[in-house]
């Protein structure tokens, strides 16, 4: 849930970045997401532990009021630029090859979000491939992992960290609602299939380029959103492997 | 009564803790010595596992220090092996009983290096003590309470360290679980390593420690189990259910009282 509250709580630090820079570079745009959601982390963190309120409680307070404050300073300052509320919350995954990057000699090099979500999934890799044991220990069993010296904090905010700037580099292009479809949907669908983790890390990437697939032929042959036509197919391999799951248990007992 | 031993293995002086402004523990000061089976016992809510959390630095202490091997925690970590209460974890991580035991090996791996082969071979051989090599590629969810013990135990043998923190082993698990894990530790003491475990039955006290710490918020007794294993200590220590103590302690002494159930 933590992703679908940075996914909103990212806003006011799209428009901060942008009132700063005043331009809609999506590296400054980035950055400023990215910092938000870092803090966002933050407060939620401090308002769990030290505020001892519950982790829903905490992350529900946290995005809501973040996201109410990208809402105002959107709707006073930047009301008359092509920066709405539409376009950040639901990016339309449609129009991104028309967001092409072109070198200083006028080259084309593809569209944008290539780069931008390519060199995130490259980092994202790297620490997953070089961290698996820290990453492992610290989900597993925090307090384990104190003992023999390793820093839950700071892995936590690595693994936030990590997750914040995927949420914002996939939200600029396709939307907060799939990026919260993406998030969660590919791994649930992952864990009832699979017992064994590195097993599960592998499927859901591949679950993820399948719902992809899938859902824009089914966009094509219905003539309909692609972003909703992705939303729903995961919402259908959720289902068959949940079906798949309920049958070979009721098997075994 | 208060021991002192000429060369402390855990030195712990003035420890408080508290939690919420409640204190936990109180101006705790003990040693403790070498190659001994230390049991640490009181009532629920005594500080028994918060004593552990705060030797291990898990929980911030409001005043005092606690020195191990003479120095400092951070110094002396790759010698000291702690093993959390089993329901502290979530048993259903998707992950297999051989990845868990070769956490024990994280430690003396750098930051970006993977278990290697010498790795897993002392995992196997940690999961051969406990009797559960038979288990390596099984999935953790799969385990009785008995085996998750077990796993916890593999993995702490792995660490290969010279002090063992255990926060009730014994809890909820099997009868032969029990016998085998007391029998394994009994024999890591005998190779002088020391061991000190949260406890709480009190009818196997005798049977399994050397030494023995009482507890309740305050240090009520620290010594060899024959010496501060008394029923004049155990009512200090348990203090409100005085007289159904004594009654456990006379029955204790004929070996009369019926095994404890297990949850």
């Amino acid at each position: 849930m933590v992703s679908d509250a940075i996914s909103h709580s990212v806003l006011p630090g799209i428009v901060i970045a942008f009132l700063i820079s005043g331009s809609r570079d999506s590296l400054v745009m980035l950055i400023g997401a990215g910092l938000l959601g870092l803090i966002t982390t933050f407060i939620i963190e401090f308002l769990h532990q030290k505020g001892r309120l519950q982790a829903d409680a905490s992350i529900g307070v946290t995005f809501t009021w973040l996201f109410a404050i990208g809402v105002i300073l959107l709707s006073y300052f930047a009301g008359d630029v092509d920066l709405d509320q539409d376009c950040v919350l639901n990016g339309e995954i449609a129009l991104l090859p028309l967001d092409l990057w072109y070198t200083e000699g006028g080259t084309n090099m593809g569209p944008k979000t290539i780069y931008v979500s390519g060199g995130i999934t490259l980092l994202v890799v790297l620490v997953i491939y070089f961290n698996y044991k820290e990453l492992l220990v610290t989900t597993f069993d925090s307090g384990y992992a104190a003992s023999i010296g390793i820093s839950i904090a700071l892995w936590h905010y690595v693994i936030m960290g990590l997750v914040s700037l995927t949420t914002v580099a996939s939200f600029e292009s396709v939307g907060a609602i799939l990026v919260v479809a993406f998030i969660i949907a590919p791994p649930a669908t992952a864990y009832l299939l699979t017992e064994k983790f590195k097993t599960m890390l592998l499927l859901t990437c591949a679950l993820g380029i399948l719902i992809s697939i899938s859902g824009y032929y089914v966009a094509v042959w219905l003539d309909g959103s692609i972003a909703g036509a992705m939303s729903s197919m995961s919402g259908v391999f959720f289902a068959m492997a949940f079906a798949r799951y309920r049958w070979t248990k009721k098997r075994i007992t | 009564m208060v021991e002192k031993q000429p060369t402390p293995l855990i030195e712990i002086h003035d420890l408080t803790v508290a939690y919420d402004k409640k204190p936990v523990l109180w101006d705790v000061d003990f040693t403790l010595p070498e190659g001994k089976l230390i049991g640490i016992v009181g009532p629920n809510g005594a500080g028994k596992s918060t004593l552990i959390k705060a030797i291990m630095g898990l929980i911030p202490m409001q005043s005092g220090y606690v020195k191990l091997f003479g120095q400092g925690l951070d110094k002396v970590r790759d010698k000291i092996s702690y093993v959390p209460q089993r329901e502290s974890v979530d048993w259903d991580f998707p992950t297999s009983v051989l990845d868990v035991v070769l956490m024990g090996r994280y430690h003396k791996l750098g930051l970006f290096k993977r278990p290697r082969k010498a790795d897993k071979e002392i995992a196997m051989d940690s999961l051969r003590k406990v009797g559960m090599e038979a288990f390596s590629k099984r999935q953790i969810s799969k385990l009785s309470g008995g085996q998750q013990q077990r796993v916890f135990l593999a993995r702490a043998l792995a660490q290969q360290a010279e002090l063992y923190f255990m926060d009730e082993p014994f809890a909820g698990v099997d009868a032969a679980t029990e016998k085998a894990i007391v029998a394994l530790l009994k024999d890591m003491v005998s190779k002088n390593k020391t061991v000190i475990v949260v406890h709480h039955d009190l009818q196997s006290v005798r049977k399994y420690f050397d030494w023995l710490l009482m507890l309740n918020t305050r240090l009520v007794a620290n010594g060899p189990v024959d010496q501060v294993f008394t029923n004049e200590f155990l009512e200090e220590t348990y203090g409100g259910k005085l007289t159904l103590l004594s009654e456990v302690t006379e029955l204790m002494k004929k070996e009369e009282l019926p095994n404890r159930e297990k949850k």
